[in-house]
């Protein structure tokens, strides 16, 4: 997994559509900024102490890569089953270090899959200073992952 | 291939209704997404306790089921929506292909985690976001007309076949639909009253079935009030924290156009006012926009609460024992609101019920 040291910012220019209701009593849409959208870097910051909390867990031994992906992606067990077209069980299972060891690369796969990231990711954690930028690819459907970094221009 | 041609890609306040518009423009009918959201009995509610959001507190649903607006304004205009489901994500695609190859945008249900050209914090596992696919690049990229997006978007073959095929309980998986007729003259006074119809039964549910179904409709807001209050027994910390700012979010900022859809079914009275030529629809329309206008100032309110809650878990217990009352009233405060909106849905739908079935 990529983990940048640079914290994410949101982009203020993002807009959404929303109904408002002028003065004179008429509404219509219009592009502006989300309601809420001054608490998506308040999010980002969650995300963060999240990422660092379940990172410190996984580093502990606690618990496998599968959870600690399944937690920081609020996928509990149940969901993760029916993705996974397997019994909640087998997903317990592969939450704990030493289940984790008994995945196949096929459920790996599929785990990958789901949470978006390369087979790789269930092993690693690069972290990469801010002023490097990482470019990812992946190859045969996520069982391969090509990493280039360069410096920011 | 590239695009499809003619298609003209716009941004909307909801992903359903925004992509309907979008490909019924490209059919040749110019209709608001305020008006296919009303049409579609739109406005709805459910406390689902039993099945949790992405971050652990339970389910709300401000609207009918996703796919039903699609489907009561196919029925209520007679529009042809034809509507496939494959086993395999290949065939969804190959199909895909073939329909766009005739020039025909596809519509699909995905999870909204793999929309790369989204901004991250949109990344969530919501596995019933509506889009229309409506072109592809080379072999690898699709073109996709994303309401949520104000360009068209760029998604590779791996993201929207995981995208499209997640076998989540609530995915429709491999699912497309396209349209195939559209009637020269549609009835509109027809179909308006059916959808109005529709959600007056939807919110005030037929006396047995609401004592069997408790978390639907009126009852539903009521029950979520009555829950309000147990929110800091059962979550603690950020995940109070992001319950309560999440539970906002969902009623303003997650494709509602604000106000929990009630502000854009206001504006679809007053387009329905204008069609039946009524006075009593536009005043009905007036209620509902200032109830649109309560439910985003309760939403603010949700807002400031969760605020107060620090963001670090280790600052939460020592918070928590100072600033317990202080939790508890704003608390108290939003759940008399939510009663509040519960009790004006009551009287508005009674109200507009017999105000349409004498139109």
């Amino acid at each position: 997994m990529i983990v940048r040291k640079e914290p994410l910012r949101h982009d203020d220019t993002f807009k959404i559509i929303m109904y408002k209701c002028d003065n004179d009593g008429s509404v219509s849409p219009n592009y502006q900024k989300a309601e809420f959208h001054d608490e998506v870097n308040t999010y980002y910051c969650q995300r963060v102490s999240e990422f660092e909390r379940l990172h410190s867990e996984l580093i502990s031994g606690n618990i496998s890569a599968v959870k600690f992906y399944a937690d920081l992606q609020h996928l509990d067990a149940r969901e993760l089953a029916a993705r996974m077209r397997t019994c909640i069980g087998a997903i317990k299972k592969h939450f704990t270090p030493e289940g984790f060891k008994g995945v196949t690369v096929k459920q790996l796969q599929n785990y990958a899959k789901i949470f978006n990231i390369a087979v790789s990711d269930f092993f690693q954690f690069l972290v990469i200073d801010k002023n490097l930028h990482a470019c990812e690819k992946r190859l045969h459907s996520r069982l391969l992952q090509e990493l280039t970094l360069s410096e920011k221009s | 291939m590239n695009m499809i041609s003619n298609f003209k890609h716009s941004a909307g306040a909801h992903c359903e209704t925004g992509s309907l518009r979008n490909l019924l423009a490209f059919s040749g009918k110019e209709i608001s997404e305020a008006m296919l959201f009303g049409i579609g009995s739109g406005p709805a509610f459910y406390y689902l306790f039993f099945q949790k959001n992405h971050v652990g507190f339970p389910l709300l649903g401000i609207r009918n089921r996703p796919g039903l607006v699609v489907k009561n304004c196919s029925g209520f205009c007679g529009i042809d929506i034809k509507t496939m489901q494959y086993k395999r994500v290949q065939d969804a695609l190959k199909k895909t292909d073939e329909l766009l190859n005739k020039n025909i945008p596809v519509a699909a249900t995905v999870d909204m985690m793999y929309m790369k050209y989204l901004p991250e914090y949109l990344h969530i596992h919501a596995p019933l976001h509506f889009i229309a696919i409506v072109g592809k690049q080379d072999k690898e990229h699709y073109l996709i007309s994303d309401p949520y997006f104000p360009e068209i978007g760029k998604l590779h073959i791996d993201d929207l076949s995981a995208a499209w095929e997640t076998y989540s309980p609530l995915a429709r998986n491999n699912t497309l639909s396209y349209i195939t007729a559209i009637p020269g003259n549609i009835n509109w006074k027809s179909a308006i009253k059916k959808g109005i119809q529709e959600t007056v039964r939807n919110i005030i549910l037929p006396p047995v079935i609401n004592k069997l179904f408790i978390f639907v409709g009126i009852n539903g807001i009521r029950l979520f009030a009555s829950k309000i209050m147990e929110w800091p027994v059962k979550y603690r910390g950020v995940h109070l924290r992001e319950g309560i700012m999440f539970t906002a979010v969902g009623f303003e900022d997650q494709g509602t156009g604000g106000g929990a859809f009630r502000i854009m079914y206001g504006v679809f009275l007053k387009e329905a006012a204008d069609i039946f030529n009524s006075s009593a629809l536009r005043e009905m329309s007036d209620k509902m926009l200032a109830h649109g206008q309560y439910w985003t100032d309760t939403s603010r309110k949700i807002i400031r609460t969760g605020k107060k809650i620090p963001v670090a878990d280790e600052e939460y217990e020592d918070w928590f024992a100072a600033q317990k009352n202080v939790l508890y009233t704003d608390l108290q405060e939003i759940s008399e609101r939510i009663l509040h909106i519960a009790e004006t849905e009551n009287i508005f739908f009674r109200e507009l019920g017999r105000i349409i079935s004498d139109l």
